[in-house]
């Protein structure tokens, strides 16, 4: 082959040492198709794990996007798994009371406004517990110019927010308590405002998640301070 | 052997809960604080649960990697959390799996989020410690329904500790609390901190130094009478009054009455860290409580060198051995007659001797030792199922009984509901925080013990970036 690059292949010592940073500047320098094809194919588990990693539990996925390494921008995702349950509940509840209120009405001769009362506390039950659903939540790190903060409703509609790399002082993982629960949350703390920018603002995803997505935003941020202390 | 050494060793893991703690100062805060440093530094883990105070919500870190969850329920009367009776249970199902907690200790009768962090513990399963640290009446119609509360809690507890003998009397009689359960350990109190004068105030003026609340169960009105006889009967005697209170105004008015303005000084409330200089500016201590489990400030002027003058009630006589204390009955002439007693033992007294004796029987150190014996037994009692625990709620009362019993039942069924709304797997364990130790915020308080179990612990809990390597 005419390749420059040539390979030697001793599949298990290679396998045990091969990140995906290397197999992709192993991929780059390649340039016979054939040693490439029969590069793809011995890594090809590793290959299509770089391209996508993932997370899951009941309720949400976390999705760690690596599609355009050349292009710089580190994507992490978190994707709301539909729970038809809460759905059937709410729907149910709300049918239930509007049945009540019939029942009232024709059997026990109630006046008409009682069903239109009932009528109006269920659109009001289903507006608050069903409203604004959220798809997906998406983090995009680009370093040394910034971090995009995207929401996507299920409508369709997509919510950004960016925030420049000079004005993130530091990513934090807090633990916020409620009345009723703790949980922990991934925030920006930024340059000269008193509160800090949450990354995720709808969706509570667990930890093992959001340790990811912060290691990728410490990283992110640690460059920013490294080239600029180079510069000076 | 083997087994015992082991047993030695275990190190648990502590929930404080309490609705008095810092940012409050007071007997109970500096209690729970300084026990919880104590633990802290032999190795176990601590988290104090309280209500928020004001602004102040949250999580929150202090000395010694000390976790203290600030739960936003507001405070409704004198510091106490709102009892919803149930309302809790969410809160403190998640903080005691999250922390992986193994016994939960409450504090003080007074407390409404202590009371139902015990309740909820106990119907989950978890072992249980309450240390009382107040006397409280029987006859008036408050003490009665507290009492009953009291017996609530208490007929299912583990373990409790009271802080002296008077106390562990006082608390068997109100909730008819076993008395082979109630260990007595008295309060300690930082003898780093309070440390007598270089220089000895001269004696050419006598200075009688007098730091309380000025309320009527601290015996504000008993100081009302004692102060202008004495200044009559003593023209080389000063005081000084520290703390603030709604009986203030009536020293005032004395001092205005017998025109004592020059020798009787009004300092107003002292913050915690001016007290040692407040006390070192003084010979002799004056304590007129009407009540008092256990009295600190004692403590805390015995350390300083102060000879102390005080009302004999509660556990005061449990405190100081009979050389450093002259006790009273709680009447102004047997009062006054003390004083004269201690003016005349004023140059026999050797601050320095004093403190050091002071230090030698009293340490935060010696009483988280012995804290961690009453958790050892603690751990030791058999687990219970819900209708063992039934019947002894049963027999608290005729009506009372029952109640108690079907409050516990609900509470039950609203463990499991939760359980199956929020199952225990979602809820992710918190990462154990790791400092590194160094003594100088605790000085003589808490001196590590042993170094070598230190680190053999730090094996055990993850640094807070390793925990996070989850793969």
């Amino acid at each position: 082959t005419s390749s420059k690059f040539c390979l030697k292949v001793d599949e298990r010592q290679i396998h045990k040492n091969l990140t995906g940073h290397s197999i992709r500047s192993i991929l780059k320098k390649v340039q016979s198709p054939l040693l490439f094809r029969s590069v793809f194919s011995t890594f090809k588990a590793e290959i299509i794990r770089m391209v996508e990693f993932s997370i899951s539990n009941a309720r949400y996925t976390y999705v760690h996007d690596q599609k355009y390494p050349s292009e710089n921008a580190d994507m992490h995702h978190i994707v709301l798994r539909r729970s038809g349950s809460k759905y059937v509940f709410v729907y149910a509840s709300a049918l239930f009371v509007l049945a009540c209120a019939i029942y009232l009405y024709f059997l026990e001769e109630k006046s008409t406004s009682l069903v239109y009362y009932s009528l109006l506390f269920d659109i009001i039950l289903v507006k608050l517990l069903l409203r604004k659903p959220v798809n997906k939540e998406s983090v995009v790190i680009m370093p040394a110019f910034g971090v995009q903060l995207e929401t996507h409703y299920m409508s369709g509609k997509v919510i950004r927010c960016f925030v420049p790399i000079d004005k993130i002082l530091k990513p934090v993982l807090l633990e916020c308590v409620t009345p009723v629960t703790c949980y922990w949350t991934l925030s920006l703390i930024v340059r000269d405002e008193s509160e800090m920018v949450l990354v995720f603002k709808n969706l509570r995803p667990p930890i093992k998640m959001l340790v990811h997505v912060w290691k990728a935003l410490c990283a992110a941020t640690d460059n920013k301070e490294e080239t600029s202390t180079h510069t000076k | 052997m083997m087994m015992s050494d082991l047993q030695q060793n275990q190190k648990h893991s502590i929930l404080m809960v309490s609705d008095f703690f810092y940012p409050n100062f007071g007997g109970v805060e500096n209690h729970i604080y300084y026990l919880s440093q104590c633990l802290l530094n032999l190795g176990h883990k601590v988290v104090v649960v309280t209500h928020a105070y004001g602004k102040r919500s949250g999580v929150r870190y202090m000395t010694g990697g000390l976790k203290v969850y600030y739960v936003p329920w507001r405070p409704f009367f004198n510091q106490n959390t709102f009892p919803t009776l149930y309302g809790t249970l969410p809160i403190i199902r998640t903080i005691l799996i999250r922390e992986k907690i193994n016994i939960v200790h409450g504090h003080q009768t007074f407390s409404t989020l202590c009371h139902e962090a015990l309740m909820h513990a106990r119907i989950m399963g978890y072992k249980v410690v309450f240390t009382d640290h107040s006397l409280n009446g029987f006859s008036d119609a408050g003490s009665i329904h507290m009492n009953k509360v009291l017996q609530f809690t208490l007929a299912d507890v583990s373990q409790a500790i009271c802080v002296s003998h008077t106390s562990k009397e006082n608390t068997v009689l109100r909730s008819d609390l076993a008395p082979e359960k109630v260990f007595v350990i008295p309060n300690a109190v930082d003898t780093a901190m309070f440390k007598p004068a270089l220089e000895r105030p001269s004696r050419l003026d006598i200075v009688i130094v007098v730091i309380s609340r000025l309320v009527y169960r601290k015996g504000a009105d008993l100081l009302v009478e004692v102060i202008p006889e004495v200044c009559r009967l003593n023209p080389n005697v000063r005081f000084i009054i520290g703390g603030d209170g709604p009986k203030r105004v009536r020293l005032e008015e004395m001092r205005e009455k017998h025109s004592l303005q020059d020798r009787v000084d009004l300092l107003g409330a002292v913050p915690h860290t001016q007290v040692r200089s407040v006390l070192i500016s003084g010979h002799i201590f004056l304590n007129s409580s009407l009540t008092e489990a256990f009295c600190i400030a004692i403590l805390e002027a015995a350390s300083c060198g102060l000879l102390t003058v005080s009302t004999r009630v509660g556990g005061v006589p449990e405190v100081v051995p009979d050389d450093m204390i002259v006790l009273a009955e709680p009447d102004p002439s047997d009062m006054v007659r003390s004083i004269q007693k201690a003016i005349t033992m004023l140059p026999n007294i050797d601050p320095q001797v004093m403190h050091n004796r002071m230090r030698e029987l009293y340490s935060w150190h010696d009483v988280a030792k012995r804290t961690k014996i009453v958790y050892d037994r603690a751990l030791k009692c058999p687990d219970q199922n819900l209708l063992e625990s039934l019947s002894r709620y049963l027999s608290c009362g005729a009506w009372a009984g029952k109640i108690f019993c079907l409050v516990m039942i609900f509470n039950f069924l609203l463990w499991h509901l939760l359980e199956l709304w929020q199952p225990a797997d979602d809820i992710e364990e918190a990462p154990d925080v790791i400092l590194s130790r160094n003594c100088d915020g605790l000085e003589g308080c808490c001196r590590k013990h042993n170094n070598a179990e230190n680190h053999k612990n730090s094996s055990d809990t993850n640094n807070i970036h390793d925990k996070n390597n989850i793969s």
